[in-house]
C-alpha cells in the first residue's frame, strides 16, 4: 500500500555529493572533513579550514547496457569573511541530462555556531525539452564539543529546497520538495560516525556512515541508507579514501538492495587542498 | 458416468468421497530416517531386509522416522508394524515411542499424537495407547498434519529394533477424485460453449477436461477448460469425453461440482476441414514465406466457411487462393493478428463465402521462434454467428499426422531479445503510449512476461504483464503509475522478465519521461 502512494521521484535523486560522502551513505550534513559537504549542508564549509576543490565521476547501475553516468565538481574558497562554495553536478543517461548548480557562502557566527546559505538551480533536458528551477538552502552547524576526553560531537540542521512547490506539477519544472535534515557526527580517535535523518515528502530517510583510519592517510568507510516508512531502495555503501600530500583520492561502491538486479554503482573522486 | 473417489452429495452435485477408515494414507508416500535417507516403511510390506528397517545396533534411543503424507490429513490412528525380523525374534520390539505430526505450513512445529513409555506389544497401535484414548462418540479425535514422525524413546536393554511399516489412517475427504462423462450423438456435431457451476472453497479446486473418443492423449497432458470457452479437440465428432477433477488440500472440505452445460450445433460449418502448413522446416527467428493449405468438404446442409482461424502463428497474409483462383486483397478478404496471442484470423466477404468443396491456400510471412510450432486450423461462419449469437469455431484436423507442425532451426538461441523502445523521450500527453517491443524465443509453455518500471528511488511505479509463448511482444505504458496518475518527468528504470526463467529471461534498461 505504501508503494502505491509514494510520490515517484525520477529526477534529482542521485545528483550531488561524491565518492567520499556516498561511501558514508550520504550521512554528511555534519561533516567538515570534505568539500563534498556543500551538497548536504551549506554551513560545515565554514569550518573546513582550507580551500579545496574535488571532482567525482561515477557509473550508476553497472548492470545496464547503457549505464547512466554522474559527475560533480565541488569547491570551497576560504577567506577572512567566510567560505564561498560552488558546486556543479550532472547526471547523464541516453536521452536525459539533469544538472544542479550550487552557489553559497558560510560563516562562523559564534565559536560554536556556523551558518550557511545557498542558491541552487535544478535543470533537466531531454531532447528539445528542458526545465529549470531555482531554490534556496539554509543550514547550521553546532559544535557541541568534547563530551569525553576522546569524543567530539557536532550537530547540524538543514532546511533545503526553500521556494519549492510541493505539488507534483511543481516537479515538472525541476523542483524538489522541501526537506528538513537533522544530523549528528561523532569524532573519536581515528574514527568518525555520522547519522542524518531527512524528512521529505512526509517520509523520513535515515543515513548512517562510519569511517576509520586504517593507516596513515588510508581510510575505510561504510554507509547505509533507507526510508523508515517503507523498505524501498535500501542501499549499502563501502569505500576507501587516501590522502597523499595535498591530494585526496576516494572510491565508493554502492549496492541497492531493492534495485540490486540493475547492478552496483561506482564513484571515483579526486581532490586538492591548499 | 464413471466416478473415482467421488460421490453424489445430497442430490445436488458431486463431491469427493470420504476416506474409508481402513485406508492407509501413508502407503506409497515418502518415509525418511533421521539422516534424511529414504527407508522402506511405507511400501505395505514388512519382509526381511528389503522392506524393513533394522537398527543393526542397540543404540536406537532418539532415532526417528518421518512420513510425508503429501498433504494435511485428519489423522485418527497410526500403526507401526514390526519387521519380519522382529516377528521371528520378538525381542526386537520398541519399548517406548512418541508419534507427532506437523502441518504443511508449520513444518517445524510438532504436535503430539501419541506417546507410550511402557509398550510391550510388537504391533504398535496408537489407538490403544494412553494418548489416543481421547475419544469422541467412541471414536478417536483426529489431529491434522502432513508430516508424521515416529520416534523411539525407549529400548529394552541390548536388543536391536526391526520396523516393518508405518501406517497412517485418517478421516475426512479423499484429496483427489474425478468423474467421467461420455456423450454419443447420432450425427457428428460441432461443440459450442461449455459452462459449469462448481463450489470451490479455499484450498479446493475443480478442473474440467474434454477430448474426443478417438483422442489417445492422456488426461494428464491436457489443459483444463476455461468457462464459457470452446472445445479445443477435433470437430465435428460423434462422441466426447469429459473429466471433472476435484481436488482438496483441506481434509474437511471438498469442492462440489453442481452443474454442467454444453452447447452444440447439429448444423456444421463444414463436413470436414483439413489443414497443412509448408514448409515444415524454417530458420528460427527469420520471417519466412509460408503457405497454409486447407481442404474443405462442404455440402448443402452446412453453413459454409467465411472465417478462417490459424491458431499458433501471426501470418502477414499476402495472398489467398480458392481452388487456385486468387482473391483480391482489397474487397475480398481481410485479416487480423494480435500483439497478445499468436494467431491469424481471416474474414472472407459474404460473396466469397465457400459453400462447396474447395481448396484454400493462404500465403504470407510467418515468424517461428520455438523449435516446434503448431499452427492449428479452425473454420467459422458468419451465418452461424448470427444464428447462435456467438461464433462457434469448428476445429479442423491435420491433413496428415504432423502437418500442422513447423520445425524451426538455428539461431536465435536466446530466450529474450533486445528491447526496442518506441520513444527515447516519451511524453504521455503527446506520444500517448511508450511501446516496449521484444521477442521471446524458445518458450514452449505459456508464461507470464512482466514489465516493471521503477523510479530512481526504487519504487515500482507500474507493472504490466502479458501471458504467452514464443512470439513478438509489445507492452504499452501510458506513463501512469498504479494510482492512474501521470508520473513526473525523469529517468526511469525498467525490467522485462520472462517469469520462471531466471537471469537469462531478463532485460533491463532506462527510459525517459519528459513533458
Amino acid at each position: 500500500m505504501w508503494c502505491a502512494i509514494q510520490p515517484a521521484s525520477a529526477a534529482f535523486e542521485l545528483g550531488g555529493g561524491g565518492a567520499y560522502s556516498t561511501a558514508l551513505g550520504g550521512a554528511f550534513a555534519s561533516s567538515v572533513q570534505s568539500v563534498e559537504s556543500i551538497w548536504f549542508n551549506p554551513a560545515p564549509s565554514a569550518r573546513i579550514g582550507t580551500s579545496r576543490v574535488s571532482s567525482t565521476h561515477g557509473t550508476l547501475w553497472s548492470g545496464l547496457e547503457e549505464s547512466p553516468s554522474i559527475h560533480s565538481i565541488n569547491s570551497a574558497w576560504v577567506s577572512k569573511w567566510g567560505t564561498l562554495q560552488v558546486g556543479y553536478s550532472t547526471l547523464r543517461a541516453q536521452g536525459w541530462e539533469e544538472s544542479v548548480v550550487l552557489l553559497g557562502g558560510s560563516r562562523i557566527l559564534t565559536p560554536r555556531l556556523a551558518l550557511g546559505v545557498q542558491v541552487q538551480r535544478n535543470g533537466w533536458e531531454a531532447g528539445q525539452l528542458g526545465r529549470n528551477h531555482w531554490v534556496g538552502n539554509i543550514g547550521v552547524l553546532y559544535e557541541a564539543g568534547w563530551i569525553t576526553r576522546q569524543t567530539y560531537v557536532r550537530f547540524s540542521g538543514v532546511w533545503a529546497n526553500i521556494g519549492s512547490g510541493l505539488s507534483s506539477a511543481g516537479r515538472r519544472t525541476g523542483q524538489r520538495p522541501r526537506s528538513v535534515t537533522l544530523g549528528m557526527q561523532v569524532v573519536g580517535r581515528g574514527r568518525v560516525g555520522s547519522i542524518d535523518c531527512r524528512r521529505e515528502d512526509d517520509r523520513w530517510e535515515v543515513r548512517a556512515g562510519y569511517e576509520s583510519e586504517l593507516r596513515d592517510g588510508l581510510m575505510a568507510r561504510l554507509g547505509a541508507r533507507m526510508y523508515l516508512a517503507n523498505t524501498v531502495n535500501r542501499s549499502g555503501h563501502v569505500g576507501l579514501g587516501y590522502e597523499w600530500r595535498n591530494m585526496r583520492f576516494d572510491y565508493a561502491f554502492s549496492q541497492s538492495f531493492d534495485l540490486g538486479s540493475f547492478g552496483a554503482q561506482h564513484r571515483f573522486g579526486i581532490g586538492y587542498v591548499w | 458416468m464413471s466416478m473415482e473417489f467421488v460421490r453424489v452429495s445430497r442430490d445436488v452435485g458431486l463431491e469427493l468421497e470420504t476416506l474409508p477408515p481402513d485406508k492407509n494414507v501413508a502407503l506409497g508416500e515418502v518415509a525418511k530416517n533421521d539422516f534424511g535417507q529414504r527407508v522402506p516403511l511405507t511400501d505395505g510390506d514388512i519382509s526381511l531386509v528389503a522392506s524393513e528397517w533394522i537398527s543393526n545396533s542397540p543404540n536406537v534411543f532418539g532415532r526417528y522416522f518421518t512420513v510425508d503424507l503429501g498433504r494435511n490429513r485428519a489423522i485418527t490412528r497410526v500403526r507401526v508394524r514390526p519387521g519380519q525380523t522382529a516377528l521371528n525374534q520378538p525381542e526386537y520390539y520398541v519399548r517406548g515411542y512418541r508419534v507427532e505430526a506437523a502441518l504443511a505450513n508449520e513444518a517445524d512445529i510438532w504436535r503430539l499424537l501419541a506417546e507410550e513409555r511402557n509398550n510391550l506389544n510388537l504391533l504398535i497401535d496408537t489407538q490403544a495407547d494412553s494418548t489416543w484414548r481421547v475419544l469422541s462418540d467412541g471414536m478417536p479425535i483426529s489431529r491434522t498434519g502432513q508430516q508424521v514422525r515416529f520416534t523411539i524413546t525407549r529400548q529394552d536393554r541390548s536388543n536391536w529394533v526391526a520396523l516393518g511399516d508405518i501406517e497412517v489412517y485418517a478421516e475426512g475427504f479423499e484429496h483427489r477424485g474425478n468423474a467421467m462423462l461420455q456423450w454419443d450423438f447420432d450425427e457428428p456435431v460441432n461443440w459450442g460453449r461449455v459452462r459449469w457451476i462448481a463450489e470451490e472453497a479455499e484450498g479446493t479446486a475443480f478442473r474440467l477436461y474434454a477430448k474426443n473418443y478417438d483422442d489417445i492423449r492422456e488426461w494428464a497432458t491436457l489443459y483444463p477448460m476455461v468457462k464459457n470457452t470452446l472445445f479445443s479437440g477435433v470437430e465435428p465428432s460423434r462422441g466426447f469425453e469429459m473429466r471433472g477433477e476435484l481436488t482438496t488440500e483441506d481434509p474437511f472440505t471438498s469442492p462440489r461440482w453442481l452443474q454442467l452445460e454444453v452447447e452444440y450445433d447439429l448444423r456444421l460449418v463444414a463436413e470436414d476441414a483439413k489443414g497443412a502448413v509448408t514448409p515444415v522446416r524454417v530458420n528460427k527467428g527469420q520471417e519466412t514465406e509460408i503457405a497454409y493449405v486447407i481442404h474443405l468438404e462442404i455440402n448443402d446442409s452446412n453453413y459454409g466457411v467465411d472465417r478462417l482461424f490459424l491458431d499458433g502463428s501471426s501470418i502477414a497474409v499476402q495472398q489467398i487462393l480458392v481452388d487456385g483462383v486468387p482473391l483480391r486483397k482489397e474487397g475480398d478478404y481481410s485479416f487480423s493478428t494480435s500483439d497478445e496471442k499468436e494467431y491469424t484470423e481471416i474474414h472472407l466477404t459474404a460473396t466469397n463465402r465457400i459453400d462447396r468443396d474447395a481448396t484454400v491456400e493462404v500465403r504470407g510471412q510467418g515468424l517461428f521462434l520455438n523449435e516446434s510450432n503448431t499452427v492449428a486450423l479452425r473454420v467459422g461462419s458468419a451465418d452461424q454467428e448470427r444464428a447462435d449469437g456467438y461464433l462457434n469455431w469448428q476445429n479442423g484436423r491435420e491433413d496428415i499426422a504432423g502437418s500442422w507442425t513447423v520445425k524451426a532451426e538455428g539461431l536465435p538461441g536466446q530466450l529474450l531479445s533486445a528491447v526496442d523502445l518506441s520513444h527515447r523521450q516519451f511524453s504521455p500527453f503527446e506520444d500517448g503510449l511508450l511501446e516496449f517491443v521484444f521477442v521471446v524465443s524458445n518458450l514452449n509453455n505459456p508464461t507470464d512476461v512482466v514489465l516493471s518500471i521503477y523510479d530512481l528511488n526504487g519504487n515500482r511505479v507500474r507493472i504490466l504483464r502479458q501471458n504467452g509463448g514464443a512470439r513478438q511482444y509489445t507492452l504499452r505504458w501510458d506513463g501512469m503509475n498504479e494510482d492512474r496518475r501521470t508520473v513526473d518527468p525523469g529517468l526511469y528504470l525498467y525490467e522485462i522478465e520472462v517469469q520462471g526463467s531466471g537471469e537469462k529471461g531478463r532485460r533491463r534498461g532506462t527510459c525517459v519521461v519528459a513533458y
